[in-house]
């Protein structure tokens, strides 16, 4: 299976949009913004995305919050999930993973690389 | 003048039935014509003995007779000698009354009042001379030894007064009491108790003498001034006993010690308790001391207001009154340990401890504790300071420093991401003047971000809040992807990275992040210095038990004085060298926090204008240290 739609949750407009760009114009991916957990947990169904990216400190609804409900929907429960945020702590990245994201990338992140970073994450996922 | 006739006066049977007195005739050239019976049993010799025998040799002493007569020889101005010092004077004035030392036959000495009469004729002619003797012997010896005893109280510092239980009047005192006051003794013999205590009344000071005189008590001792004839106040102790022998007046013997010198000392010493309470209890910091049982044997102002006991509540009970739990309970451990070993545990400086207030409310405090001894019993002294409102100021800090590191990265990942999505040709070729521009800005962003990292990893380690993921593994794979990472830092300095020694089978046990984030900070620092075209070396060296990892630089070196701070927070060899050079000056401060916490050493070596090696050292992990480690979690005090 390729990667080709990245759902991407995050609440900063001026992120949303140099994250887009650099997704789209570096890796070639097809990129759906959603503005906050809630928003993602309308959209996902309908997208039908290969990722997810989710930012973790979000108003409403948090990235954490966000995965958990997305794992426990039978549809988009098993689309594999990387958080892209600020919050990097190692008991972070870990609780992260235990909540059964694939992986972190740090902002702020280069964009240049973002599209091959989270290919590369992608590619490990079991 | 008397004119005695000798024939008259001295009828045999009147002599002799004057037992008690010794009666002695002479003629005029002292030869004895008379000597009764009282001076036989006076003298011991029989009147048949002396009778014609010439005095005052016989039962005079020689050199009393010499030293009369010396005196009168000199007051006269005429010889006078042997028995002319007996006579002379009567002959002038009709009678003499004198002490003088009689020996007896055994040899004794007996002191008698002699009394020497003329006897003259009825024409007036000198017919001999009387001599009638008292033994005063008991009265010169109760006089020596009265001397002797006042003597001997005046040799006393104190002053001694005697008074009468009925008058008060003084009727005796001693060169001390005089001394003391400033009368003569006359004075004083004038005077009463009364007249230099000016604090009592005399029904007052009578009550005082009552249990003496009631025989409850056989000493009566207080504190109380007397007043110096030239009207000063002397502080004194006085001691007072009642003297009651069987057939004699009583009397009060009263000793007078002066304190003077010993109130100063005490009010020098009051003073100076004074000064250091005031000093103990102005401190900010809680002083608290206790015995080698736990039990507290004081507590200043500042301690009593941050346990919010009174010192009257707690001195002298145990100190685990303001220990919650479990430093409460341990605490009997620790003691009973000290005993053991005399060793104690808490000794030392900057201990962060629980303490329990009054209300039972526990607050954290930092403890000092320090050994002492006092009167030979060790004393524990600690120093206790609240620091509650530390505590929650740090922790504002930290959240402080957190969300606006937070609130800063958010836009910093916009304007870096923007730029680096233009800088990086992703929307395009751009003219060359606006590409160099947005280089600027977007290196410039880069460099901001680094500046937040380093503030909020400054913050972690600070707080304790530094989480690191210790793993085993191989050193050389993390100094190689490192190398390669910054591989391109030194190309616009042309400065050339060269690894010259390599430990390829060296496990150390790191977060591999962490360990590189503080090579790189070397490697950075190292560009930054090296002089254009310079080679930086890295070398990973074995030495014994531990790695080392070097870089090593060819620039200008430490500077001697920076070479003490350059580990410290903010340190820049130089103002300047921030804009120059770039940086927070956290970075060395972050890599010696973060290389300690894994167990490791970091320093450096420089001169200056030679360069500078700098490195760090780790314990090297071998496969049964590895075989423990899966026994614990990934915590950095797995070890």
């Amino acid at each position: 299976m390729n990667l080709e739609r990245i759902l991407y949750v995050e609440d900063e407009p001026d992120i949303q949009a140099v994250a887009k760009l650099a997704l789209e114009m570096v890796g070639g991916y097809q990129v759906l913004i959603c503005s906050g957990g809630q928003d993602a947990l309308d959209k996902v169904g309908g997208f039908a995305p290969d990722l997810i990216l989710l930012d973790v400190m979000m108003p409403g609804m948090d990235g954490p919050t966000t995965l958990q409900k997305l794992r426990a929907d039978s549809a988009a429960g098993a689309i594999p999930v990387i958080f892209l945020t600020a919050k990097v702590q190692a008991s972070e990245v870990a609780h992260y993973q235990a909540l059964g994201a694939l992986d972190v990338i740090a902002k702020p992140f280069d964009p240049m690389l973002l599209a091959m970073q989270v290919r590369a994450i992608w590619e490990r996922k079991p | 003048m008397i004119a005695v006739d000798q024939s008259d006066i001295l009828p045999s049977k009147v002599l002799d039935a004057a037992t008690e007195v010794s009666i002695i005739a002479t003629d005029p050239q002292g030869v004895i014509t008379v000597f009764n019976r009282g001076a036989e049993l006076l003298l011991g010799y029989s009147a048949e003995q002396v009778i014609g025998k010439h005095t005052p040799a016989l039962f005079h002493l020689a050199s009393e007779v010499a030293g009369r007569s010396l005196t009168l020889s000199q007051k006269y101005g005429v010889p006078i000698e042997g028995f002319r010092a007996f006579v002379h004077n009567p002959e002038w004035q009709g009678r003499e009354q004198r002490q003088w030392t009689y020996v007896c036959a055994d040899g004794s000495h007996v002191q008698v009042s002699l009394i020497v009469t003329v006897m003259r004729s009825a024409e007036g002619n000198i017919t001999g001379y009387l001599g009638v003797a008292y033994d005063i012997s008991k009265e010169v010896r109760a006089y020596k030894a009265v001397k002797e005893f006042r003597n001997t109280l005046d040799r006393v510092h104190d002053g001694i007064f005697m008074f009468r239980p009925d008058t008060l009047g003084f009727i005796y005192v001693s060169l001390g009491a005089t001394l003391q006051l400033g009368y003569s003794s006359e004075e004083l013999l004038r005077m009463s108790p009364l007249d230099i205590k000016p604090e009592f009344t005399e029904a007052g000071f009578r009550q005082r003498l009552q249990p003496l005189l009631d025989g409850d008590k056989t000493l009566v001792m207080f504190e109380t001034v007397h007043r110096h004839k030239d009207a000063h106040l002397i502080p004194v102790e006085v001691s007072i006993q009642l003297l009651s022998e069987p057939g004699q007046e009583p009397l009060f013997v009263n000793v007078v010690r002066d304190i003077t010198e010993r109130k100063a000392a005490e009010r020098v010493m009051r003073e100076n308790a004074q000064y250091t309470q005031a000093i103990l209890d102005n401190v900010i910091d809680g002083i608290i001391t206790i015995d080698s049982h736990g039990t507290i044997q004081s507590i200043n102002l500042a301690g009593e207001n941050i346990f919010r006991y009174k010192a009257a509540e707690i001195v002298g009970k145990n100190v685990k009154l303001l220990m919650p739990e479990p430093y409460h309970s341990e605490h009997d451990g620790y003691l009973q340990n000290y005993h053991a070993t005399a060793i104690p545990r808490v000794i030392g400086s900057g201990r962060e401890v629980a303490g329990r207030r009054k209300d039972g409310s526990v607050f954290p405090m930092d403890l000092a504790v320090s050994r002492s001894v006092h009167q030979g019993q060790p004393l524990f002294i600690g120093l206790v300071r609240d620091i509650t409102e530390r505590k929650r100021v740090d922790s504002m800090k930290a959240e402080f420093v957190s969300t606006v590191s937070h609130e800063l990265r958010t836009p910093l990942t916009s304007i870096s991401g923007a730029l680096g999505l233009i800088v990086g040709g992703a929307l395009g070729e751009l003219p060359e003047q606006a590409r160099l521009m947005l280089d600027i800005a977007y290196k410039n962003s880069k460099r901001l971000a680094v500046l937040i990292d380093d503030l909020l990893d400054m913050e972690k380690l600070e707080a304790g809040k530094m989480q690191l993921d210790l793993q085993v593994q191989l050193l050389m794979p993390l100094v190689e992807q490192t190398l390669a990472t910054v591989s391109t830092y030194g190309d616009p300095y042309q400065v050339r990275f060269d690894l010259i020694e390599r430990a390829d089978q060296a496990r150390v046990r790191v977060d591999g992040g962490r360990l590189q984030q503080v090579l790189t900070n070397f490697l950075d620092n190292a560009v930054k210095f090296s002089p254009s075209g310079a080679q930086v070396e890295v070398a990973v060296r074995l030495q014994q038990e531990r790695v080392q990892v070097e870089v090593i630089d060819h620039g200008p070196g430490i500077p001697g004085e920076f070479r003490k701070r350059i580990f410290q927070k903010f340190s820049q060899a130089d103002s300047s060298d921030s804009r120059q050079k770039g940086g927070t000056g956290l970075g060395l401060a972050i890599s010696k926090e973060l290389i300690e916490r894994m167990d490791g050493v970091i320093g450096f070596d420089s001169e200056e204008g030679q360069g500078a090696r700098f490195y760090f050292q780790l314990p090297i992990w071998q496969t049964q240290d590895i075989t423990q480690q899966s026994g614990c979690s990934k915590t950095a005090d797995c070890r």
